[in-house]
């Protein structure tokens, strides 16, 4: 009974997530030294600069994902495919000029691409860059202003106990960081002070222990190969 | 219909306008703002001020474009390291953070006391004192430049060979750090520094985070660890208010606008608590008052 291509495609992955796993895990807690050399931080080092590789290829794929999502929505006329055909041209558009014209442009002091290039982009980059992009990310971001009122008014209800205490303790939070409240009360500032360091700050180091305990327990399920989807050995 | 299903339907077009309004008187007809300076600020700017002359400090700019309470932050902080007789190396894990820095440094008073000789005030010099090192693209380069910085970096933000920089010369490494201020909108943010950097030599290097107010309760257990002398934050800039502390703190009110932004969102928050109130009463009106939904 000979090993099939699909029992390799299995257990190959499952092979790679053992050995790099352990050998990750291994080296942060054990330090072998060979003189000067520090087998530790070699593998830290070289292991960072193949996560950093393959980070790269990451983008590379959710740029490509990002193609087709929005070419099928054109494609087949769905419901604002106008905003999906503007992504699809403004994308490259903007990756070719900031490529040859932007802050980080590929030869701007002009040493293999000719100097006029870079001159007759980055005009172009910093109207993109600084008039539309900038803008439009602070008009995003102050959008949300009106947005969370409008939430507050419609949805922040003490329908319960739990979100009654939630309630009370947003509306004092929200009291005490409004500047003026010093002039109006200077408790407001004394109760938020206390909120947040003493129960935000219990509440957050129970959710910061419990996502490292449960990010330790599914490292070792995906090194041990109990959890197959990451290195989708499972046949997804 | 009755006024609570009136109040509970309320077409939110009518809370825009009314947003709209608050936020636009304040600022058309400027007032004086009270301000109290919180704890978060004062040690943030304590721990900058009380540095031996001489000291480097990074300035990391986790942020874009889009972050409009921490670019004030950044300026107050930036103004005040270029004042106080230090050096400063400027780096960014967002590829739009040292671009921001840049715009900073371009219109920033850079007159501040000589590290080298700190009874005497100078005009900063680019290379000298100050080094925009440019974006991290990579966390083996974090690593990497916190034991030598021109093994990792070739040129600076602006091209310039890091060998021939004067301040690179001195201080080859961000070993030689004594605070790292990250103004940090997400992820990568200060953790990163923590991880990589404070657990090298805690003793030595101090942290600070400059925060939008949505992210500050998350910073909080690792100020409260960093209070206690653990690894964390020596102080926590929150948002455009923490910008308006730190101005003040400096001396310099007006110099990021974020003190003349205060009333409006004093305005903001006061309108935010009515609108929570509001929509109660609607909803337990409805409730007890025999309408269901």
């Amino acid at each position: 009974m000979g090993i099939s291509l699909a029992d390799y495609r299995r257990s190959i992955p499952l092979l790679l997530a053992f050995i790099f796993g352990l050998l990750y895990a291994f080296e942060w807690y054990v330090d072998i030294r060979i003189g000067d050399f520090s087998l530790s931080s070699f593998l830290e080092k070289e292991m960072l600069r193949y996560f950093n590789a393959m980070y790269s290829i990451a983008i590379g794929i959710g740029a490509i994902n990002i193609f087709r999502i929005h070419y099928r929505t054109v494609s087949r006329r769905r419901p604002y495919w106008e905003f999906s055909l503007l992504v699809l041209i403004l994308i490259p558009v903007m990756a070719i000029i900031s490529t040859l014209g932007g802050r980080y442009a590929i030869d701007p002091k002009g040493e293999v691409i000719p100097k006029a290039v870079y001159d007759f982009f980055n005009p172009i980059w910093n109207v993109l860059y600084w008039k539309v992009m900038s803008i439009i990310n602070v008009m995003m971001f102050a959008l949300l202003g009106f947005f969370i009122i409008s939430a507050g008014y419609r949805a922040f209800r003490a329908r319960n106990l739990d979100s009654a205490i939630l309630l009370l303790a947003g509306i004092l939070v929200v009291m005490g960081q409004a500047p003026v409240n010093a002039a109006v009360w200077p408790g407001f500032e004394t109760i938020k002070n206390w909120l947040m360091d003493v129960p935000n700050v219990a509440g957050r180091r129970g959710i910061i222990l419990g996502a490292a305990i449960g990010g330790l327990a599914y490292g070792v399920r995906v090194i041990f190969a109990y959890e197959r989807r990451p290195t989708l050995a499972g046949g997804e | 219909m009755s006024w609570a299903r009136y109040l509970e339907e309320l077409d939110p077009r009518w809370i825009y306008l009314l947003v709209f309004i608050v936020i636009a008187i304040p600022i058309l007809i400027p007032m004086p703002s009270p301000l109290a300076i919180t704890q978060y600020t004062g040690d943030a700017f304590e721990t900058i001020e009380n540095l031996p002359p001489g000291s480097l400090v990074v300035l990391s700019f986790d942020y874009s474009g889009a972050n409009p309470e921490l670019h004030p932050q950044a300026i107050a902080v930036m103004r005040h390291v270029i004042k106080r007789p230090l050096y400063v190396m400027i780096v960014g894990m967002w590829s739009d953070g040292p671009i921001m820095a840049h715009q900073i440094w371009k219109t920033i008073d850079k007159t501040g006391y000589d590290p080298e000789n700190p009874s005497q005030i100078i005009t900063k010099e680019y290379g000298k004192h100050i080094v925009n090192l440019g974006y991290l693209a990579t966390t083996a380069l974090i690593v990497g430049m916190y034991d030598s910085i021109t093994e990792n970096f070739s040129e600076d933000f602006y091209g310039n060979p890091v060998t021939e920089l004067p301040l690179i010369q001195k201080f080859d490494g961000i070993k030689h750090a004594a605070v790292v201020v990250s103004f940090a909108a997400g992820s990568p943010g200060p953790g990163t520094y923590l991880q990589y950097w404070a657990t090298q030599k805690p003793e030595f290097h101090k942290f600070i985070v400059g925060s939008p107010a949505v992210s500050a309760p998350g910073f909080m257990p690792y100020y409260e660890a960093g209070k206690a002398g653990e690894i964390g934050y020596v102080g926590v800039i929150v948002s455009l208010r923490g910008a308006a502390e730190y101005e003040t703190l400096l001396g310099e009110i007006g110099l990021t606008g974020a003190t003349a932004a205060l009333n409006a969102q004093s305005a903001v928050h006061y309108l935010l608590v009515i609108a929570v109130v509001l929509g109660n009463i609607a909803y337990f009106m409805r409730k007890y008052g025999g309408e269901e939904r």
